[in-house]
């Protein structure tokens, strides 16, 4: 096809000659297991950013009590780090779905589940937050806000993606949200503020691991 | 042995309908996407599709996006079927379940 001389070769694939059964097949297999991982190419860079949100996040709020009186981080510090982190997350996943899902149009109704999906999530925080708002307006103690916001965020987070994999047929996400269930159902028993050490390496620890898994399994 | 499907039972043609066939149906994506997807070149990706189009394999959707000119590819009800269809028939012959 190209004349002589030419430097771009044609990929060897590009090739109209029917081969055997065999390589057809490995071909129609190899292809299709290629554009999976392509197409989950920033799935790693999602989960790492959740996973140091989490860790460091959660781990400076252990910190403002924790580790007393050996070391300690001032409250302002360790929250508004914490608020950082989680809204930087947020925007680096917004970024990197946008840039994975680039030039791939969604049917009707993939685009109608994804945008309920998408509004689940705000509406379960507002509402989170209203309950808390409520709960505080009626006398409920600081030191109960401290377990009851970050638990019963985790708790969502964990249905949400509980509910995902379902949406999307995603295993990893279904164990993803079940742990994260887990973590929010046993942290609070721990109490302030060893709870947060919890979210912070359990939470944390498992978006980490979620993104070396996703990391090596798209370099395989 | 069963008749393999001429248009599909060609390298290329055959990596882009595999390509395609990983969409959902009524998904569909733009050129550049697709040829990054298949490392091919403009030129050589363009002549497939052709014949792709022309088997009624795929369907080819030139819209805006802005004032930027896209074209949307997709497979077919008819191109996933015979997708499909090619894919039975070679793991029949292989010996592998059907």
């Amino acid at each position: 096809m190209n004349p002589p001389g030419t430097p771009d070769l044609p990929d060897p694939a590009d090739d109209d000659a029917p081969r055997d059964a065999a390589a057809m097949l490995d071909l129609v297999r190899s292809q299709q297991d290629r554009v999976t991982r392509q197409l989950a190419a920033e799935v790693p860079l999602i989960l790492l950013a959740w996973g140091i949100a989490w860790f460091v996040g959660f781990g400076l709020l252990w910190f403002i009590d924790g580790a007393k009186p050996a070391a300690s981080v001032p409250l302002p510090v360790a929250v508004a780090v914490f608020i950082v982190l989680m809204a930087g997350a947020l925007v680096a996943t917004a970024i990197l779905g946008i840039r994975s899902g680039r030039g791939i149009r969604a049917s009707a109704e993939a685009a109608f589940t994804g945008a309920v999906y998408g509004w689940s999530w705000t509406i379960a925080f507002v509402a989170m937050f209203a309950f808390g708002s409520a709960l505080v307006h009626n006398g409920m103690a600081p030191d109960l806000a401290n377990i009851y916001y970050p638990t019963a965020s985790t708790l969502l987070v964990g249905l949400l993606y509980f509910v995902g994999g379902g949406i999307w047929h995603a295993k990893p996400l279904l164990w993803l949200g079940g742990w994260i269930i887990v973590v929010a159902l046993v942290a609070p028993f721990f109490g302030y503020p060893t709870h947060y050490l919890v979210f912070s390496i359990a939470g944390g620890g498992v978006f980490l691991v979620g993104a070396l898994v996703a990391w090596l399994w798209i370099r395989r | 042995m069963t008749e393999l499907d001429p248009v599909i039972h060609a390298a290329a043609r055959l990596r882009i309908t595999a390509t395609l066939a990983t969409l959902d149906a009524g998904e569909s994506i733009a050129f550049p996407r697709l040829q990054e997807l298949l490392d091919m070149t403009a030129g050589n990706l363009s002549t497939h599709v052709r014949k792709l189009e022309d088997a009624g394999y795929v369907a080819v959707e030139k819209t805006h996006r802005g004032r930027t000119p896209v074209t949307y590819l997709a497979l077919t009800k008819q191109g996933r079927r015979a997708f499909e269809d090619y894919t039975d028939a070679l793991r029949s012959v292989l010996g592998e379940r059907p």
